[in-house]
């Protein structure tokens, strides 16, 4: 999307300092801070922390109002989160508290720092640990900017070199040649809507771009 | 100047792609999760 002149911005809920075996949270913590803003620079897009700690995203009420604040503060067009077909409790919880807030951005009545902002397109990627039920709706030809995002990836130790032994490379380019196989293209991502809220959900800006892709 | 399709556009729309963690291999190899 940055090489189609969107302003990315990339939104982490915690760092994830829990999730290096070999290294203590403190200090995995401060390389995951370091990681994530390389990732993103090397995307051109800008890296956002919650400020929530490993393991401890707060409850739906704080979690929504936060992130309908961030999204209001910085007008999201569109947003992309977890799918909710999770293993993951984080990445469901995730996926829970950005619907909640997107739905809430232009409501005048519920009140947070930043004013009332049009409804976004709402959409969910595709990630390893949230294939459950995951459907491939729409697609993204990322063939021009797949080597750049994987080379981004790289930032992050765990990426790089596969110290937990969790294949995570193997899986990106996999699933990203096998999504290009199923449009005809070298290389694509996968998205989906919530179908039980299509209904509920403005089809604009994001759509129109998909399909003039 | 931004582009949608072929046309060129004032406004620059914005992304954002919120995630549970940078990277996290928390669950993986067995690991308690918490």
């Amino acid at each position: 999307m940055k090489a189609q002149h969107w302003k990315v911005y990339m939104i982490h809920m915690t760092r994830g300092e829990r999730g290096n075996p070999m290294k203590k949270p403190d200090e995995y913590s401060r390389q995951l801070e370091s990681e994530m803003k390389r990732c993103a620079e090397a995307l051109g897009a800008e890296c956002i922390w919650m400020g929530y700690l490993a393991g401890q995203i707060p409850e739906d009420r704080i979690a929504v109002r936060d992130l309908c604040d961030l999204f209001r503060k910085i007008k999201a067009d569109a947003v992309i989160t977890h799918w909710q077909g999770s293993y993951h409790p984080r990445h469901v919880q995730t996926c829970r508290a950005v619907t909640q807030a997107v739905f809430r951005m232009p409501d005048e009545s519920y009140r947070t720092g930043a004013g009332p902002y049009a409804l976004p397109n709402l959409w969910f990627g595709e990630n390893m640990e949230d294939e459950e039920g995951f459907v491939p709706e729409f697609y993204l030809d990322s063939t021009d900017v797949y080597e750049k995002w994987f080379e981004a990836l790289k930032a992050y130790q765990l990426f790089r070199e596969g110290v937990t032994g969790f294949p995570y490379q193997s899986f990106y380019a996999a699933n990203t040649r096998l999504r290009g196989v199923d449009i005809g293209v070298k290389y694509a991502k996968a998205l989906m809507h919530r179908k039980a809220l299509i209904g509920d959900l403005s089809i604009r800006t994001f759509e129109v771009r998909l399909s003039e892709y | 100047m931004p582009r949608i399709g072929e046309r060129e556009v004032e406004l620059v729309p914005v992304l954002a792609v919120v995630g549970a963690h940078a990277l996290d291999a928390e669950l993986m190899g067995a690991k308690q999760p918490c």
